[in-house]
């Protein structure tokens, strides 16, 4: 019985897991840079809906696509204005350029809601179960789960049968060859930033309802977001989610078998895989 | 006739070495001046950032008291603080503790932060420049620093309570509350929760002590995302009360997991986390009743020696200057500006450290957290202060949305007892 518990418990957290490296590797999937402010995205997005929820009390349903599309405005305009700058053959300037934009956005969050540790109050669905009584479910780490598969398959559908979805996969293929089409690289990126910091900013908000942060906590999903794409693997978006549960599952058993020893599990299984399939759990194999 | 300013190479170059000569050596110019240099260490920023959130603001009252500089032994010295933080990190703490020491040449240090006065307190000892530090349970500071309370230090002092001063309150909140007496605790691993989880002079030994019977969930590391097994755990060995140490993130992960999992205990009483009234807030509805360890409260008995303040009038004035709800560490930070200035003072020559040194070893004054004796202590460089018990409730309508109500005093007995602790099923 206590292991259904565990099994769940690792399951939603691992769904969580899963939303932070899904923007993160949309954007090394098209544009191969590591963006160093996801985990700053990540907590923009929360912070975000801190100040809708503080200037007017918007209920669940519609608080998620103001903080969406608000940060997809963010995302849009940093790669428009930033990103797009440093692009090149160099994978260095943009690796630096997104690690300044972290400590800047830390501290431009700092300098506006303060150091404190700040929760989104869900309410009633903070406590709300559902199931039999001899095995209760709560409903919000559920819904996190449900809401982080159907994100997957959104933008599945997106990439893989949409007009846009193809532009995005020739870009990615491609970015030089692209604009002989008629393609516009610097927007396609734009726009993928967009819905990489919509994403995040997402993972954010549930995030906040799950636990509290403040404006230094996104160094750790950084981190978390980048072992989910490598355990995962490169090359289909089902990867992350698969290592995201993966992840969220080692971590969930281990907390219960050795309270103390943190994401030290999660660690070693990134070594394993690394060590016998370094293309990850569902990536496929580079070869360049 | 018009006489023109010559400015030849030459001169040029000897002004400006000059010049930089005096600005390289700021520490040496000065110290032939009466000005007294007080460096203050507090994280501003960091996971630590909220215990530093009131410091701005104090020493900008301090340097508004000062203004017109300290008149000791028949001579007026101007004073300058310099304030730097320490970004809840060790290491940063030890840099700007060595540029305070070495280059800014400060005659005395106050430090209001755990990590950075064990880094800076080595450096005091051995620059031979005295400092004064809080918001630290003294075992950590001292004994991990590898000293005992027979030997003490050279010129590092600290003043606050007792890790076994604050976990024995613990068991005296919840033997106010009808309960089956079985605890389920876990702990942040860090020195402090180390210390705090010792099975022989920790919680661990004093609930036992206190006839508790315990449920052991561990210890757990900073990034832990996920608390369903402590709850699983303790559900399972139906514990009615929840305690340990951890941060506000910790709590909130935990307590919502509870929530999801059916699990309600009767008293939820964890050290670090309910310190400020932010961290309760984050609960929503289900932060009424969270039970803790008390330092310091707009309702204490206390008035400043500074500016003859009432702990109530400081409260008030930072929250109508700031906009923010006071903070515990409000009382700690005024109470460090009090003791560095008394010791000053007293010292008859505040440019020589061992005066200040035997100032501050000498001192028995009332602050605004009640009386700091360094002078009758036991504990050599060490002054344990009060602490108390408090449970957060909700206000029907107050200026906040919780306050803290005083329910155990055994420790503190000039602090008043305000209520029983109530259990978190008549709180709803």
């Amino acid at each position: 019985m206590i292991w259904f518990e565990t099994l769940f418990s690792g399951l939603t957290l691992g769904g969580l897991y899963a939303l932070f490296g899904l923007g993160l590797s949309l954007i090394f999937g098209v544009m191969k840079i590591a963006n160093i402010a996801h985990g700053e995205l990540v907590i923009a997005g929360a912070f975000l809906a801190f100040a809708v929820v503080d200037l007017l009390p918007v209920p669940l349903w519609l608080l998620l696509p103001l903080v969406t599309m608000g940060m997809f405005a963010v995302g849009y305009a940093l790669q428009s204005a930033l990103v797009n700058r440093v692009l090149g053959d160099d994978p260095l300037p943009p690796l630096l350029l997104t690690f300044g934009i972290s400590i800047v956005a830390q501290n431009l969050l700092v300098e506006i809601f303060g150091a404190d540790n700040r929760a989104l109050d869900p309410g009633w669905l903070a406590t709300a179960r559902i199931g039999p009584v001899w095995f209760p479910v709560g409903l919000l780490p559920l819904g996190t789960l449900i809401l982080t598969v159907v994100l997957f398959g959104v933008l599945h559908l997106g990439i893989g049968h949409t007009r846009w979805g193809r532009i995005v996969r020739a870009t990615s293929d491609d970015p030089a060859l692209v604009g002989l089409f008629g393609v516009k690289r610097r927007r396609v990126f734009a726009v993928v930033m967009g819905v990489s910091a919509a994403l995040a900013a997402l993972a954010g908000v549930l995030l906040a309802m799950r636990s509290s942060v403040t404006p230094f906590s996104g160094v750790e999903r950084l981190l978390i977001a980048f072992e989910v794409i490598v355990i995962g693997g490169l090359g289909s978006i089902w990867a992350s989610l698969l290592g995201g549960l993966a992840l969220g599952l080692v971590h969930v058993i281990s907390f219960r078998l050795d309270p103390a020893s943190g994401l030290l599990y999660g660690h070693i299984l990134l070594l394993v895989i690394l060590l016998i399939r370094p293309e990850g759990l569902a990536g496929r194999k580079v070869t360049r | 006739m018009k006489k023109k300013l010559k400015l030849s190479r030459r001169s040029f170059l000897s002004a400006t070495a000059a010049a930089s000569g005096m600005l390289a050596a700021p520490s040496v110019v000065r110290a032939a001046s009466r000005e007294i240099r007080i460096g203050y260490i507090t994280a501003l920023s960091g996971p630590r950032a909220e215990f530093g959130a009131s410091d701005p603001w104090m020493l900008e009252q301090v340097r508004r008291l000062t203004e017109n500089g300290l008149t000791i032994g028949g001579n007026t010295y101007s004073v300058e603080f310099l304030m730097r933080d320490n970004q809840s990190n060790i290491n940063r703490s030890a840099s700007v503790g060595q540029e305070l020491i070495q280059r800014e040449g400060v005659d005395l240090l106050l430090v209001q932060d755990l990590d950075a006065s064990v880094a800076t307190g080595e450096m005091s000892d051995i620059a031979g420049v005295p400092s004064i530090s809080t918001i630290g349970p003294w075992q950590a500071w001292m004994y991990g620093r590898g000293s005992t309370p027979e030997q003490g230090f050279p010129y590092s002092f600290t003043f606050f309570w007792g890790a076994d001063d604050a976990m024995g309150t613990f068991p005296r909140i919840w033997d106010q509350i009808d309960t089956n007496r079985v605890v389920g605790d876990f702990y942040f691993d860090n020195s402090a929760g180390q210390a705090f989880s010792d099975p022989n002079i920790g919680l661990p030994a004093i609930m036992e002590k206190a006839g508790y019977s315990r449920i052991d969930g561990g210890r757990f590391q900073l990034e832990t995302q996920d608390f369903s097994a402590q709850v699983s755990r303790f559900k399972a060995a139906e514990a009615q009360i929840v305690t340990g140490f951890g941060f506000p993130p910790h709590w909130s992960t935990f307590w919502a997991q509870a929530g999801q999992m059916g699990f309600a205990p009767e008293a939820a009483t964890f050290a670090g986390a309910f310190l400020f009234p932010s961290a309760i807030d984050a609960l929503g509805d289900r932060g009424n009743g969270m039970s803790t360890e008390v330092w310091w409260t707009p309702k204490v008995p206390f008035h400043s020696s500074l500016t003859g303040q009432s702990a109530a009038e400081l409260a008030q004035a930072y929250e109508d200057q700031s906009g923010a709800q006071w903070i515990q560490t409000l009382g700690y930070s005024h109470a460090l500006f009090e003791t560095g200035l008394a010791a000053l003072t007293a010292s008859g020559d505040p440019k020589n450290p061992d005066a200040v040194r035997d100032a501050i070893a000498a001192l028995d004054i009332a602050t605004m957290v009640g009386p700091v004796n360094f002078a009758g202590s036991p504990i050599r460089n060490v002054a344990v202060t009060e602490v108390a018990g408090g449970q957060w409730r909700k206000t029907t309508g107050g200026r906040h949305e919780y306050d803290l109500v005083i329910t155990e005093n055994a420790l503190a007995p000039s602090i008043g007892v305000e209520d029983t602790t109530l259990p978190l099923s008549q709180l709803g």
